[in-house]
């Protein structure tokens, strides 16, 4: 669940402060216990503009926890971390679930979420229920526009260059 | 060479001869000889001449090129000048050679590259961006270009990023005046920031008694990270966080544990590492710096003393490639404070009562002669301590000879010290000869502790050539890797019969070094455990016409001086029946030996072991008061000069001993330091050979076979506590200090 440093420098042999500094540079280290569920919301600006922190304060209202705190029942613990590329479906959070052992360990982002959305993530999860990862909006697939394609609706015409039949 | 090198050759004389007859003759005359008209039509020289001409300036600090294959060099272009470097070379290292001193930060010439300060940019022809020329190998051909606008402007953009989150503190910073980045702003530095957010503040570490930190002023170069890894061998420091958050700290609020780890104070480029004892104290400036000698090891580190008045404020390193690098242990930098503790000002009489009377020099020497004439002659000993300089010991052996002794040894040495080879008491292969090195056997002696700049050699050879090290005695940790192969002479007679695994490495080696202890002089048994080695270093090959690996480390500054000078005991126990004891700054002698009714003097600068058995003091002058002649262990004679006058009424060691002797009516027949080192030249000329290393001529073989047995007793540590060795550090509050916090158990 999170690193034990002297126990990783024993075993690659090297030096404690050696494993001390690659941990506080990568922020996927987990240096302090974290819950079963470990909810990681994007603060980075794309997400920060379209409302990551009303996310985080729904998350933390909700668990009644501080950041980087984890719940009294040891099930989740909310963190912050930096962009995973999911812009275009901004705002966004991943879930660490360390529930079934390292095996069956997953990291699955859901995206498109809203403060009550994640609510209900967290209530899901707590139960113990599936749901699909990847958009949290109905009214898109995958990263694609809301209500279906605008533009791009047929298949474009390949440049003449292109067109070998033609030369 | 280059048309405009020839042109320039040919004007230089002719115009100075011009200004000197025009400021000779007020208005210049009006002529038009051949010589003046020439070098007024001459054209200038093409900036850009076909080929360039080699670079005109000298190189950065002395740069030196050692060209280990002729064939390697390759040319390169700095600012349009030629020239040769070794292949492998950095472009800074070039430009350092042609003459252009490239600012930067990171980049330290004995640690590893790190290539993150970014100052060093320079501008390279057909490179789109400019290059950081600390990490970038100089190529064939490559024109380096170092002051061009883009190469100032990226280099003022670096610095403005640098004083971003740099608090401007300079005026209560202890690095102020020498501090790196406040020299290179003034080049590059704007007069105001575009930075408007509040600066970043860093919580400060404690790194221990030596080093004070104010993290808010550091600039992340790491090269405190790179040298306590690299070179101090702990690895204790390290960068912590990312970005912003990014900061130097240790693994768990734990202090540095290197002997070694003042110089982080000299390595950090800004104040964000300084001295503890040092802070608040004096600004640099006000400094007067003196070129002077350790004398807490038998090393020899070169040392500046900074003094203003008549106090010492600091001790800093001297460059010395031979000796101590750009080096120097915690001891030799932190002791000073001990100079002005628990001196001794006065000569004193132990009274009746036991108590200590102050007299006048006059009195004193008076009541010493008058017992050194009533006592027998053999039953006069002499010891000189472990911080004597070559002339009073000198003065010393010559004093008791002429009172009819020949007692007179110096601490350490053992009873029974062997001066007849001087292959058998000194480094041979040379400090800086370590490095030639591939296998180490360490007899009974502990470096780390017992010579912290000879223990940082073995460690960079270890580093650089995966050389192998033995170690026979007592468990310790060496910084390096090490295989500890016995405790005692059980594993020295495995060895030297050829039964111990470690023996195919020593054969196998192409240039092994064996360093034995000079604590082993103590031992009863010296002679039998040298013999032992002896025979090991013959049948590893270890003394050969081109490589002597034959070393003894020696742990004091007198030692070796006093051996190459003949102090050597007439009677192994000639102390056990003295009545009269001179004891020229000797402490570490077992006084429980001493008759109890016994006349012991002390001359010596501190009140330290031995004054308490003393029964008249005579105040000297410490190493940092006075002109001495010290040899280091590996020969290597050098010399002290004063840096702050001595204190209340002391005076030189050899000064007293030459009035005592007059007083006793055996006048020493000299009367100033040349005088006295004219005596010198004629028992050991090699002492007076300043600054160079004298090889031993004669090698062991010469040597008499031995007939001693030995016993099989365990080596035993020839220092306990590497932060209190001597007078000068037992006075020091901070070798207190740090004996307290770093030598845990």
């Amino acid at each position: 669940m999170f690193l034990h440093r002297k126990l990783v420098a024993k075993v690659i042999e090297v030096a404690p402060i050696r494993v001390y500094e690659v941990a506080t540079f990568y922020s996927m280290f987990n240096r302090t216990k974290v819950g079963k569920y470990h909810l990681l919301v994007c603060g980075t600006t794309p997400c920060m503009i379209r409302g990551s922190r009303e996310i985080e304060d729904a998350l933390l209202k909700h668990l009644g926890v501080k950041r980087n705190e984890v719940t009294k029942d040891g099930l989740f613990s909310v963190g912050e971390m930096e962009c995973m590329g999911c812009c275009v479906n901004a705002p966004m959070i991943t879930v660490a679930d360390y529930s079934n052992g390292s095996e069956g360990y997953t990291y699955n982002y859901y995206e498109d979420v809203t403060p009550k959305r994640v609510v209900e993530i967290v209530e899901l999860l707590r139960r113990g229920e599936k749901l699909p990862p990847g958009t949290q909006n109905p009214k898109r697939t995958k990263c694609g526009p809301e209500g279906g394609n605008t533009t791009l609706l047929s298949d474009p015409k390949p440049p003449p260059c292109r067109d070998l039949d033609a030369c | 060479m280059g048309l405009g090198m020839l042109a320039s050759r040919v004007i230089r004389p002719t115009a100075s001869k011009l200004s000197r007859s025009s400021s000779l003759h007020f208005i210049r005359p009006i002529v038009s000889t051949p010589e003046t008209s020439s070098a007024q039509s001459q054209p200038q020289p093409d900036p850009t001449p076909d080929p360039p001409p080699p670079s005109p300036r000298p190189p950065v600090a002395g740069a030196r090129v050692h060209f280990p294959n002729p064939e390697d060099a390759i040319e390169v272009f700095v600012d349009g000048y030629s020239v040769k470097v070794p292949k492998g070379m950095t472009v800074l290292q070039a430009c350092e050679i042609a003459g252009v001193d490239i600012p930067r930060f990171c980049y330290h010439s004995r640690l590893s590259i790190a290539g993150n300060c970014r100052m060093c940019l320079v501008e390279v022809e057909k490179t789109p961006k400019p290059v950081a020329s600390c990490a970038m190998p100089a190529l064939p051909g490559m024109k380096i270009k170092t002051d061009t606008p883009l190469a100032k402007k990226a280099r003022e953009g670096v610095m403005e990023f640098l004083l971003m989150n740099h608090p401007l503190d300079c005026p209560i910073c202890d690095q102020g005046g020498e501090c790196d980045l406040q020299d290179q702003s003034m080049a590059f530095g704007s007069d105001r920031g575009r930075f408007t957010e509040v600066k970043r503040a860093v919580v400060d570490k404690n790194l221990g008694p030596l080093v004070k930190t104010v993290m808010t002023r550091c600039i992340q170069c790491t090269r405190c990270v790179r040298f306590a890894t690299e070179v101090a061998g702990v690895q204790d420091l390290g960068m912590l966080g990312r970005g912003s958050g990014e900061e130097i700290g240790t693994y768990v609020e734990k202090l540095m544990t290197s002997e070694l780890s003042g110089n982080v104070i000299d390595i950090c480029p800004v104040g964000a590492l300084t001295s503890k004892p040092y802070a608040f104290k004096a600004r640099n400036w006000e400094l007067k710096g003196t070129e002077s000698i350790d004398v807490t090891d038998a090393v020899g580190s070169n040392i500046r003393i900074d003094s203003r008045g008549p106090e010492v404020l600091r001790i800093l390193p001297r460059l010395n490639e031979d000796i101590n690098e750009e080096w120097i242990s915690d001891k030799t930098r932190f002791c000073y404070d001990g100079l002005k503790r628990q001196r001794l000002n006065d000569p004193m009489i132990r009274g009746a009562d036991g108590r200590f009377k102050t007299v006048s020099w006059r009195d004193a020497l008076a009541v010493v002669a008058e017992v050194a004439l009533q006592v027998k002659p053999e039953e006069i000993v002499g010891i000189a301590g472990q911080l004597s300089d070559a002339e009073s010991m000198m003065a010393l052996k010559d004093f008791l000879n002429r009172m009819g002794s020949n007692n007179v040894w110096c601490e350490g040495n053992g009873q029974n010290p062997d001066a007849d080879l001087r292959s058998g008491y000194i480094m041979n292969s040379g400090i800086a000869g370590l490095e030639k090195a591939d296998v180490f056997l360490l007899v009974g002696t502990q470096p780390r502790v017992e010579a912290a700049m000879v223990n940082a050699r073995i460690r960079k050879t270890v580093r650089a050539n995966q050389a192998k090290v033995g170690y026979i005695g007592p468990a310790t940790d060496l910084n390096y890797d090490h295989q500890h192969l016995g405790a005692g002479p059980k594993t020295l007679i495995e060895l030297a019969e050829g039964r111990h695994p470690f023996c195919s490495a020593l054969a196998n080696a192409k240039n092994p070094a064996i360093i034995v202890g000079a604590g082993l002089f103590e031992r009863e048994d010296k002679d039998a455990i040298f013999s032992v080695v002896e025979t090991i270093a013959k049948n590893a090959k270890v003394v050969r016409p081109d490589w002597n690996g034959f070393n003894v480390l020696l742990l004091k500054a007198a030692q070796a001086a006093a051996l190459d000078l003949g102090l050597v005991p007439e009677s192994a126990n000639s102390i056990e029946s003295a009545k009269f004891v001179y004891l020229m700054g000797a402490d570490d002698v077992n006084m429980e030996k001493v008759p109890s009714d016994a006349f012991v003097v002390y001359q010596g600068h501190h009140g330290d072991q031995s004054v308490y058995r003393a029964n008249i003091i005579l105040p000297a002058a410490a190493f940092s008061e006075k002109e001495g002649i010290y040899e280091n262990t590996e020969g290597c004679s050098q010399q002290t000069l004063p840096a702050v006058p001595t204190v209340g009424d002391a005076r030189d060691d050899w000064k007293i001993i030459r009035a005592l002797s007059e007083v006793a009516g055996v006048r020493l027949p000299y009367d100033s330091l040349g005088a006295i080192r004219a005596r010198i030249r004629t028992v050991a000329p090699n002492l007076l050979n300043m600054d160079e290393r004298e090889p031993a001529t004669f090698s062991a073989s010469l040597k008499p076979d031995c007939s001693h047995k030995m016993s099989l007793t365990d080596f035993r540590p020839a220092i306990d506590n590497f932060y209190m060795t001597d007078s000068i550090t037992r006075a020091s509050k901070i070798m207190a200090q740090c004996s307290a916090t770093l030598l845990k158990k």
